[in-house]
This record gives structure tokens, sequence and C-alpha cells, in this order.
């Protein structure tokens, strides 16, 4: 148990009682089940550091870059509402683009990404916001939205 | 290579949605987390001074383990990060 901290703490029981192939159809908050845990990809960051002086607050949440996409999936576009598409694929937006974190939070504000027209700008906005826990750029992108 | 948690309470912590913040004492610094670092730090609690392989053996046990990768080499990079932040110890002593 983490330090007694309050934890999620239904994975430490071990009374699965089925295959744990059925979790799928189960509701999360079912006790005793093993959950999926997320370990996204050795390359995503999943710590974001707030030192205590504000100054560097917003320096070091605002200098964090967002790869679109992420390592993984190098070499893939992105689809205007976000979803990662094969190169090649009509009306998608290509790939390997890194935005800083201050770009994204004015984006999201309603300003374009730099160097992107509005409809691409707004394509990289969708894959943003699709980061899930593990994988690169999500602990920035959280990060921008927490009030300050 | 071995890691082990800092002895005693080295930081407080508090879940914050799909974060959990942690409050390094000695540092002053806040660190937004997300999974898998809450779990690994569990584990490696549990385990005492471990390596990364035994760390990942101990999620698996307890985890159905999604991943990009090799999962020993996530949970290598992991350990490796929260050892730079001086929130875990590299070495079993």
């Amino acid at each position: 148990m983490f330090q007694g901290l309050g934890m999620d703490d239904s994975s430490e029981g071990t009374g699965q009682g089925g295959p744990a192939r059925d979790d799928a159809t189960l509701p999360p908050q079912d006790v005793g089940r093993r959950r999926v845990l997320m370990l996204g990809a050795a390359a995503a960051t999943t710590v974001m550091s707030v030192r205590p002086a504000l100054a560097q607050t917003s320096a070091s949440v605002l200098n964090c870059t967002i790869p679109v996409p992420d390592g993984p999936n190098a070499g893939k576009m992105v689809g205007p509402d976000g979803a990662l598409v094969p190169a090649g694929t009509p009306g998608a937006f290509p790939g390997g683009r890194s935005f800083k974190g201050e770009d994204v939070k004015n984006a999201l504000r309603g300003r374009s990404l730099p160097g992107t027209a509005y409809s691409e700008s707004q394509a990289y906005l969708n894959y943003i916001r699709r980061l899930q826990y593990g994988r690169a750029g999500f602990t920035c992108y959280a990060s921008l939205q927490m009030p300050r | 290579m071995q890691y082990r948690v800092e002895p005693g309470i080295a930081w407080l912590a508090h879940e914050l949605g799909p974060m959990t913040l942690l409050y390094h004492r000695r540092s002053g610094i806040t660190h937004m987390v997300s999974e898998p670092v809450p779990q690994i730090l569990d584990a490696l609690n549990a385990t005492g001074p471990a390596d990364a392989g035994a760390v990942a053996r101990h999620l698996a046990a307890h985890f159905d383990l999604s991943a990009e990768g090799g999962i020993e080499a996530i949970v290598a990079a992991r350990l490796e990060e929260l050892a730079g932040l001086g929130l875990i110890r590299i070495g079993a002593a």
C-alpha cells in the first residue's frame, strides 16, 4: 500500500474469482478484480514537478512539450478528429510535431498552434485532448488545466 | 540495478483525480505523477529493495498490464526517473 494515503486498493486483493479476461465486462468498482494498469511507454513522461517558487512553477508547466503523435506512433498522421491514422490518409495532417505547453494553453483558448492553419491546429488539439495517462505529453496537458 | 524507497515518510501524497500529487519533504518540490508511478512506488514498498524485473513481476501479479513496449524496460525507465527526483534511492542498503 502506498504509505496508507488512500490510493486505490482494489487491486491488492488476490481473490480473482474468474479469468482476468472477463474483467472488461465488469464495472471498474468491482472489488477484488484485477484492474488494467496502463504502463504506457518507456519514453513517456509521467512526472511533472512543481518547484516552490511561483515563477518556476509557471515556467516548468509552460515549457513542457507535447509530441504529436507520441513516440510509439511516430510516422502516423493526425485526422481532423485527433485520431491517429496511417500516413497518406486524405484530409489528415502530418505528425512529427511538438508543441510547447504555453502554445497549447493559448490554443485551448482559441488561438492556433504555431505554424499551423486553423483546421490543422484543431486536429492537433483534438489529438492532445484525447491523450490518456501514460502517453507522452499527457502530464503536460493535464498540468495545463490545473488552476494556479 | 536495485532500488528502494526512501526510509521514513519522505513524501506526502494526495490523489487528485487521475493525478497524484507527491510532496517531497526534503526538496519542497511537488511532483504530479500519473499511472503507473504510484503503483510502482507501492510495489517497491511491498518488495523492499528490488530491481526493475522484480518490480515488474510484482505489478504483473497484481494488475493486468498494458504497455507500449517491454514491461521491464518501462518499469526501469520509471525507476530511473523516480531516483532522479529523489523519491527512491539506488542501492539495496
